[in-house]
């Protein structure tokens, strides 16, 4: 009886699993099926799942539409803005979360600037970088339109609030006395900083790059109105396959594809210290 | 195996059949003269390499599970 119920447990979890997997995971692998089928296969209805596969999507991406350029204008843009944001939100999270800074009203103020929608500010944002564009500064610092400085202010700007909200817990939990054990060591303020803090919350600074990356990857919308060419990124290399002549759902599943690729290799190789990072600052004693 | 390694496990089982696929249709498929016994071939190794890995996780989570309770019995017999 115990090994009948335990096989139906067992089929039931199973069965579930990939149920939920099934459903969640079909978008993407609608995608890459789709990627993979020739021409005449993709709008046809009922759908085929049995064709045979071709490169030719790939090909057509990556060679006539040069879309390896997108993925090198994303990886600059994403880069860079991530270092930024890691940068300033770890320094200014420590300083909310061990001096408190502003009584929270600036914490607050900062996450403020969170609750607008971005098409709010995307014409006063287009407004100014065509502006700072044409000076000096902006020319030496590539602020202008379809330019990667623009982008990389703009998601820097967008990205900081959440990097310091989110670091902020990660700070808070870190024992002071860990930090006053250091200072009686001898070290100074900026070696506990470095030597002692920084480590110890190492994991939170993780999850919050891999996310800050994650966010500048996918982002569409400043990116499309801010660039025309030579700094689009991905998501408007996607959105280039939808022509006059109509919309190469083909090319689209496979330069969407690409863009994915990164991303969730990334990812997989960053999972153990995001897991440990997202337990880490949640849970208090 | 509980839901979330079980979900875990699939979604990289469904990314090593890609992989497979990728694979196949850049260095392989070249080698076969009929592109059907081809696609067959590379579906059958895809779903192979898929199940296995899922399978070899299976198993490896079972250990896992199978080891900690072992330990917290060792330590339960020791504490009588």
């Amino acid at each position: 009886m115990q090994r009948k119920t335990s096989v139906f447990v067992e089929t039931l979890r199973y069965g579930t699993i990939f149920l939920v997997l099934g459903f969640f995971v079909f978008p993407i692998f609608w995608m890459v099926l789709t990627s993979f089928k020739p021409e005449g296969a993709i709008m046809v209805s009922p759908p085929r799942f049995l064709f045979t596969p071709t490169l030719e999507n790939y090909a057509h991406a990556l060679h006539d539409k040069n879309f390896l350029f997108y993925i090198k204008n994303t990886l600059i843009i994403s880069v860079v803005s991530t270092a930024i944001v890691v940068v300033f939100g770890s320094l200014a999270a420590y300083s909310f979360a061990r001096y408190n800074v502003g009584d929270g009203h600036i914490l607050f103020f900062i996450l403020s600037t969170k609750m607008m929608p971005a098409i709010a500010v995307i014409l006063p944002y287009f407004l100014i970088f065509r502006d700072v564009g044409k000076t000096a500064i902006g020319k030496s610092l590539h602020l202008g339109l379809d330019q990667h400085g623009a982008l990389i202010v703009t998601y820097v700007m967008f990205n900081l609030p959440f990097a310091i909200w989110l670091l902020v817990s990660f700070f808070q939990d870190i024992p002071r006395s860990l930090e006053h054990s250091a200072r009686l060591d001898g070290l100074s303020r900026i070696q506990v900083l470095r030597k002692v803090t920084f480590p110890l919350a190492a994991p939170g600074i993780a999850v919050t790059a891999v996310f800050t990356l994650i966010f500048c990857w996918n982002e569409f919308l400043f990116a499309y109105i801010l660039t025309r060419k030579m700094a689009s990124t991905v998501t408007v290399g996607v959105e280039s396959f939808f022509t006059l002549q109509g919309i190469l759902w083909g090319p689209v599943a496979a330069a969407a594809t690409i863009s994915v690729a990164p991303m969730l290799i990334f990812v997989l190789i960053m999972q153990r210290y995001m897991v440990r990072g997202l337990t880490f600052g949640a849970v208090r004693g | 195996m509980s839901f979330s390694q079980g979900w875990d496990a699939g979604f990289k089982s469904l990314l090593i059949y890609v992989g497979v696929v990728f694979f196949w249709l850049i260095f392989l498929e070249k080698l076969f003269a009929d592109q059907g016994t081809s696609v067959l071939a590379m579906n059958i190794a895809g779903i192979a390499l898929g199940l296995g890995f899922f399978l070899y996780r299976r198993r490896a989570c079972k250990n896992e599970r199978a080891a900690a309770e072992a330990e917290i019995a060792a330590l339960l017999a020791e504490e009588r």
